[in-house]
């Protein structure tokens, strides 16, 4: 395998609050190689999407990075002043959001949007700049390019919208494209369409992709690997096949068998006892162990990372032994 | 009767009967409003749910499901048709029988945060109906509402808590349990838990199953997830701009899948099944404007198989045998 | 970020419990805010001094206006803490017990105009078609008018006296709150939590009285609280024009009225009137956009 394009390192965020300082992300460590797709996967509030917004420098306000590193091609991001992270986002990194209704402004042109983002990053004449924005458009398949370019976004179609923010998002040519549950809002067929485009686009632009997403099958259809993320950790990752087929940490299996499969049908749904942690405490020990049908007493230490196979890492005291 | 629509279980009387129903909602238009639109929402859906049984009602957004849901509640007013509830016709109940009408007929929404007024408590929220119909003293119907927070699998000790103070998946409970306060019959869940994660979904999936067989209901499970609805469902009904393409047993929808909408649909619900994740039809396009229907088979524009007859004529729901139920002309 | 608590076990609840803890919530936010603490506390000051106004003021007879012409227009001294007035009476007296008015003119009027305004809002609002028109309308009317101009005329129309000045303020000011009330609940309908109540089978006016209202009321509260500094300055612009509290009975309005005739003799005479009811109408406003940020239950726990 290459070089991991992104090196993140325990990672770690909190909010100040009202209720009193929230534990976000506690010591995330990420690879995502070049020409990837990794997928980010787990519930609601367990830090996924802070993780990118971390990576692109869009901490929200109240936050603070308090540990950690970030390496972007051999550079920490953390230690770079905003100045240079503008340069960064959207030239190098750029992100698709989860309802491309929102992130396009209404009051421009598709055409128009592209071209304000390769303005802000490229040196080129306004032919040059049309002639790429067209190019970006056919490359997203979206039909009928020229029309679409003098189109403004309630025009167009959930899909659409979705496909022309891809277009910008590839617009200056970014090795890394955080997507941020890009068809959450879409209708199952054009949810499919979305994520074949996002599959064949790592291909042909050789463009690595953070697929932050809730749901497992979405993973399991577009992801090479995978990273399961549970209160702000990771507690197992590695390539789609192992973690899904051959899930080790009991919180990757106990959400694969909620999720609801086909295979399964007849079946009932198994549900997760318990609750998140709400994160107002610090983490001691394995975050999902109060919830873990096979907490130990050790549980109460931070767990230690296991290689399962040499790209299969798991977070936990079960697999300790083995790796002696 | 022979020909009831994904009736596979003939025997069984129909408790729900939808006969027709269309809806069309007006829409202001043009300079001044000047060219009213009309959005046909639901165009002639007629389907049948036997007591204690579920009926899935499957589509992407814009194809009316809601809105078949609320009609059936007549929460909406709808164009015309007929609703039956245990032979009484909903649409010609006067208010007041409205109301005595919706002790035995109730609805839980897509979104527990919107759907539970975030000033009350929530002795309040699922006392609601209770205060609404039944004239029972303070502390009868605090002890009904700690009851009934309990079959749905929470403590009693919550009941002055307010909602900000809940989880989803709590909030969801909350709001079946405010569903089940007047011993209802039939109950129309709407997306139940779209708004929640996998893991909490489990939990409200498993515990309106288990409601089911305990408190002898009837559902119909409204929802755009194919898979899901299989684990709730005895029949699916698939539904497309604003009418049933296919109707049938749950088994017969996902073995032997006859519309070519409902193959699209099933291939392309993402799916953790490693052995599905190869074969894939993608559909192109998206869900077509219900103010313009296309002419003939609705589905015809992104039909791969679409031929002449498609275009012109409207296909009617046929019997493909076995009570499965479709609307296509192949 | 939102931040839920239900990670943190806790105690039974009992229901005085429940709204111990959520009005303690509500302080809590509100004290982050320095600007509306210091409004709350200038404004508690000038309602205490109001209430206990005859206990306070140095020459109580004074302030009710007996007149006392060897001291005319003295300047501040230690005798006359802000010095006196046109006739010779103690100023800070007059400005207590003027208090009284004007506080009271601000509360009745926006309190009144908030009872007629928001129920009519709500069902305007809530039952849309000929209800709707027919109050809309009716508002339409009053607020054709500048506020100040319809209030003096019908101050003027009904007699010179302080009742009517509340009375034909309150008159101007109700139908804000209706228009507030029923942009509130044309979106409020749309919830789903209105439409789960009609689902139950509960009628149109109980729904309206218990999910329109209460939560109509925080948006207005708000608005109420700003308004009230708004109200004061009209009720002591009435005074001013001569149609509110009558001579020798003291208010802020009609103390300035009196003062400006005065203002190059004794400057302090105008100044301190202007200076009280400028203090209190931003003290008012301020400490509203402070409840605006704490009353919402969403934002509270917000960081």
């Amino acid at each position: 395998m290459n070089e991991p394009l992104v090196i993140i390192r325990d990672l770690r965020l909190q909010f100040r609050t009202y209720a009193g300082i929230v534990h976000a992300l506690n010591g995330i460590d990420l690879e995502i190689y070049e020409q990837d797709v990794l997928g980010l996967v787990g519930e609601t509030g367990c830090g996924k999407s802070m993780t990118g917004l971390c990576i692109l420098g869009l901490v929200p306000r109240g936050g603070e990075i308090v540990s950690g590193s970030i390496g972007f091609r051999g550079e920490d991001l953390l230690t770079k002043p905003e100045s240079y992270m503008q340069q960064v986002r959207g030239a190098k990194i750029a992100m698709v959001f989860q309802d491309p209704s929102t992130s396009l402004n209404p009051l421009f042109t598709i055409g128009q949007q592209i071209e304000t983002v390769m303005k802000r990053h490229q040196q080129a004449d306004k032919t040059q700049m049309h002639e790429r924005a067209l190019e970006l458009l056919k490359v997203v398949e979206l039909p009928d390019p020229a029309r679409i370019m003098d189109t403004y976004p309630h025009e167009l179609s959930g899909g659409m919208k979705q496909r022309a923010s891809i277009a910008i998002a590839l617009s200056c040519g970014a090795d890394l494209l955080i997507a941020d549950e890009p068809t959450t809002d879409l209708d199952v067929t054009v949810q499919a369409q979305i994520l074949d485009l996002l599959r064949r686009l790592r291909e042909a632009q050789g463009v690595a992709i953070l697929m932050i997403t809730h749901d497992l099958a979405v993973v399991a259809e577009t992801c090479q690997r995978v990273a399961v993320l549970y209160a702000g950790q990771v507690v197992e990752s590695g390539p789609v096949d192992e973690v899904l087929y051959e899930a080790k940490h009991p919180y990757t299996r106990a959400l694969l068998e909620a999720s609801p499969k086909r295979s399964s049908r007849g079946k009932t749904l198994q549900a997760i006892p318990g609750t998140v942690p709400s994160g107002l405490r610090p983490l001691e020990g394995c975050a999902f162990s109060p919830r873990c049908p096979r907490a130990m007493e050790v549980c109460a230490q931070p767990p230690p990372r296991v290689a399962v196979t040499p790209a299969h890492a798991v977070y936990c005291y079960l697999y300790a032994d083995s790796e002696e | 009767m022979m020909n009831d629509i994904g009736d596979t279980d003939g025997a069984r009387e129909a408790q729900v009967e939808v006969k027709d129903l269309v809806k069309h909602f007006a829409q202001r238009g043009g300079f001044l409003g000047r060219n009213p639109r009309v959005v046909r929402a639901v165009d002639g859906v007629s389907l049948k749910i036997a007591h204690k049984r579920t009926l899935g009602l499957v589509g992407e957004s814009g194809c009316g499901k809601t809105t078949i849901g609320r009609c059936i509640l007549r929460l909406i007013e709808p164009t015309s048709g007929e609703v039956h509830f245990e032979g009484v016709d909903v649409l010609g109940l006067s208010g007041r029988q409205l109301r005595r009408m919706r002790r035995d007929m109730q609805m839980v929404f897509q979104n527990p945060y919107s759907s539970l007024d975030p000033r009350m408590s929530v002795l309040s929220i699922v006392g609601e109906p209770i205060q609404t119909h039944l004239s029972l003293s303070h502390s009868e119907m605090r002890d009904r509402v700690v009851e009934l927070l309990e079959q749905v699998g929470m403590s009693g000790d919550h009941i002055y808590r307010y909602p900000h103070e809940f989880s989803g998946g709590q909030l969801q409970r909350i709001a079946v349990a405010r569903a089940l306060a007047l011993n209802p019959k039939f109950l129309v869940l709407d997306e139940p838990t779209a708004a929640l994660d996998v893991s909490v979904q489990a939990q409200v999936i498993a515990k309106l199953v288990e409601l089911q067989q305990d408190l002898n209901l009837t559902y119909l499970f409204i929802s755009h997830n194919l898979t899901l609805v299989h684990y709730v469902s005895d029949t699916i009904a698939v539904t497309y701009l604003g009418r049933i393409i296919e109707h049938a047993s749950s088994e017969a929808i996902f073995d032997n899948p006859i519309h070519p909408y409902t193959q699209a649909l099933l291939s392309a619900t993402p799916s953790l099944d490693r052995e599905l994740r190869q074969q894939r039809v993608i559909l192109t396009g998206g869900v077509p404007d219900p103010v313009n229907p296309p002419p003939g088979c609705v589905f015809h524009p992104r039909c791969s198989r679409a031929k002449d007859a498609c275009r012109q004529e409207e296909p009617r729901l046929v019997n493909a045998g076995d009570g499965h139920m479709v609307a296509c002309h192949l | 970020m939102t931040v839920r608590l239900e990670g943190i076990p806790e105690k039974p609840r009992t229901a005085w419990s429940a709204r111990f803890q959520e009005s303690g919530l509500m302080w809590r936010a509100l004290r982050r805010d320095r600007l509306a603490v210091l409004s709350l506390v200038i404004i508690a000051i000038f309602i205490l001094g109001a209430v206990f106004a005859p206990w306070l003021a140095p020459y109580p007879d004074q302030g009710m206006g007996k007149a006392n012409l060897k001291e005319k227009l003295d300047p501040p001294s230690s005798a006359h803490l802000l010095g006196t007035d046109d006739l010779g009476r103690d100023l800070l007296s007059r400005m207590i017990l003027g208090s009284r008015p004007s506080l009271s003119i601000g509360l009745f009027v926006v309190g009144l105009a908030m009872l007629i305004g928001t129920p009519l809002g709500a069902i305007a609002g809530y039952f849309g078609g000929w209800i709707d028109q027919t109050i809309m309308r009716i508002t339409d009317i009053f607020l054709s008018f500048p506020a100040l101009l319809l209030a003096i005329a019908v101050s003027a129309a009904l007699g010179a006296s302080f009742f009517n000045a509340m009375l034909s303020i309150t008159l101007a000011w109700w139908p804000w709150y209706t228009r507030l009330a029923r942009a509130q609940t044309v979106s409020l309908k749309e919830q789903t939590f209105v439409e789960a109540s009609r689902a139950i089978g509960v009628p149109g006016f109980t729904i309206i009285r218990r999910h329109i209202i209460p939560n109509v009321l925080t948006p207005a509260l708000v608005q109420a609280t700003m308004d009230i500094g708004s109200a004061i300055l009209m009720g002591a612009a009435l005074s001013f024009v001569g149609l509110g509290v009558q001579l020798p009975r003291p208010d802020w309005g009609n103390m300035l009225n009196v003062a400006r005739l005065y203002f190059n003799d004794g400057p302090w005479f105008a100044v301190f009137p202007g200076l009280a009811i400028l203090i209190v109408a931003m003290s008012f406003n301020l400490l509203g956009d402070g409840v605006r940020d704490v009353l919402d239950p969403q934002s509270r726990r917000t960081g």
